[in-house]
């Protein structure tokens, strides 16, 4: 029974990590850049629906609405303004920027929300379902519920649309994606735009699910780009195995390892694949 | 004349490549760009389809300066080129590939009518068409390009090196294709090495040398004898 309690949450944790990390897996394939301001930006996500409730009481499942798309204009901005001049010169540089980012971000978080753990409960807070006779909090099912859409309706895109035909052309090929008259600046700061709006739709979601602090994000980050790696960073599939690995790692680790070890599991097996397969590794670090 | 360049410099970083070279196409042509490696003929095609900036001289297509043209706003125009070395999108399939080509056809109706118009062009692309297309072998890639190329309805089609790196049978099989696209009336530009295809295919060839024409004449004129003397003096 335990053993299925933590797969039922691993399961769980595991397809809303992979949406989470979905935006950075887009970013990395169509641009070749980590964003390292990945968490630091869902964190800010997540803030913005706390502040609307707070100050209005607006439902966080509400308010995803508004920030999903304010998000995107921001992951645009950023597009635009940091990345579009640095991004044909090292990648170490975009990397840099961004790192900087995330620690701007978290200081100006804790500048105007301090550092108490905080959360913005929704209409489901509080309460308790059973899935195959385990309990798991509602808010969870309905992360999980929101994460399968958004992986779904992504995939979706991703295959069905010229959208994600121009995506996936300009990550395979650069030069022949010019060639049919695509505009490769465009389609990346769209990507941009996509992958942190992600971020701004499920963030709020997430706001009774992670408890927030103006720290967590660097955590996020290291948690995607763990999924990432894990998942071959090249395709929505590989993200979703790579968020079950570590969400069925993390919970399984956590029930059946002393202590706080289990929290170590996913960092093993990371670990573990880039001793296993470094290739991967290797071709990310010379990016596409 | 449809594509005209008129003394164009070019170049990467601080290297030279082209010198001051000056070129026509006139509407259902179809000119060969001869020389050896190192002439300058890829770029010379990059710097029409937009991929390598000028450095001099201008760029005309259709009576209109295209020099500030991005690449694709110029294959919007009508202006299109297939790559060296194929450039499939490798993990796409080869309808996607096809379908990608035909972006500048705005309308939906009309790409899928053009996508069945080059099925049955290409009946071997037809038959791979849910095939991924980086697993298809290297005759089978390039006529997934040209078809690619094709989609767009292109007003003139620049190919770089069509045949370069392909078996004997799939030579044949891409200049049959070629021939086919020509009788049709489609305007080309051809850069290739294989000088024959060229004299099989096109009208008028030009002949670069060191970033420079040191020859432009009909085909009938560019005997071996001239080539030879072009390529090697």
């Amino acid at each position: 029974m335990l053993f299925v309690a933590g797969v039922v949450q691993g399961i769980v944790l595991g397809i809303i990590l992979a949406l989470v990390t979905s935006g950075m897996t887009l970013i990395y394939r169509v641009t070749g850049i980590i964003n390292f301001a990945h968490g630091a930006l869902m964190a800010v996500a997540m803030y913005l629906a706390f502040d609307l409730q707070r100050s209005w009481g607006v439902d966080p499942l509400l308010s995803s609405l508004a920030i999903g798309p304010l998000m995107a204009i921001v992951g645009w901005t950023l597009f635009q303004v940091l990345i579009r001049p640095i991004r044909r010169r090292h990648h170490l540089l975009a990397i840099q920027v961004l790192l900087g980012l995330a620690l701007v971000i978290e200081a100006l978080l804790l500048m105007r929300y301090g550092a108490d753990m905080r959360t913005a409960e929704n209409v489901f807070s509080g309460r308790f379902t059973t899935v195959l006779g385990v309990g798991i909090e509602l808010t969870r099912i309905v992360a999980f519920i929101v994460s399968v859409l958004g992986l779904t309706a992504l995939g979706i895109a991703l295959r069905r649309s010229d959208w994600g035909r121009r995506l996936r052309a300009t990550a395979a090929d650069e030069m022949a994606a010019h060639l049919v008259g695509i505009s490769v600046t465009r389609v990346e700061a769209w990507t941009w735009g996509i992958g942190v709006a992600i971020l701004g739709f499920v963030g709020p979601v997430l706001a009774d699910v992670f408890k927030m602090t103006p720290d967590m994000g660097l955590r996020y980050t290291i948690v995607a780009l763990m999924i990432v790696i894990i998942g071959g960073g090249r395709t929505m599939l590989g993200t979703i195995v790579g968020g079950l690995v570590v969400g069925l790692s993390e919970t399984l680790g956590l029930l059946y390892l002393p202590g706080s070890y289990g929290g170590l599991m996913p960092y093993a097996l990371l670990v573990l694949v880039l001793v296993v397969n470094p290739r991967a590794t290797l071709a990310m670090v010379r990016g596409r | 004349m449809l594509l005209e360049l008129d003394a164009v410099s070019a170049g990467y970083g601080k290297i030279v490549v082209l010198h001051g070279v000056s070129l026509a196409v006139d509407g259902g042509e179809c000119v060969a760009v001869l020389g050896s490696n190192n002439a300058g003929k890829s770029t010379l095609l990059r710097v029409i389809s937009g991929l390598v900036a000028g450095r001099g001289g201008r760029v005309s297509f259709d009576g209109d300066d295209i020099g500030p043209d991005s690449p694709g706003r110029r294959v919007s125009r009508g202006l299109v080129q297939v790559p060296e070395g194929r450039h499939v999108f490798a993990d796409l399939t080869v309808e996607e590939n096809l379908l990608l080509g035909g972006l500048r056809l705005r309308s939906g109706a009309r790409r899928r009518a053009r996508l069945a118009e080059m099925y049955d062009t290409f009946p071997l692309v037809a038959r791979l068409r849910h095939r991924q297309a980086g697993t298809l072998s290297g005759g089978e890639q390039q006529l997934v390009v040209i078809a690619r190329g094709l989609m767009a309805e292109p007003k003139i089609l620049m190919l770089d090196e069509p045949t370069l790196g392909l078996s004997p049978v799939a030579v044949d099989g891409v200049l049959d294709v070629l021939l086919g696209i020509r009788k049709a009336g489609t305007t080309m530009v051809v850069v290739e090495q294989n000088v024959q295809l060229c004299f099989d295919l096109c009208s008028r060839g030009y002949v670069l040398r060191q970033g420079r024409v040191v020859m432009a004449e009909s085909m009938d004129r560019l005997s071996a004898d001239g080539l030879k003397r072009a390529y090697f003096a």
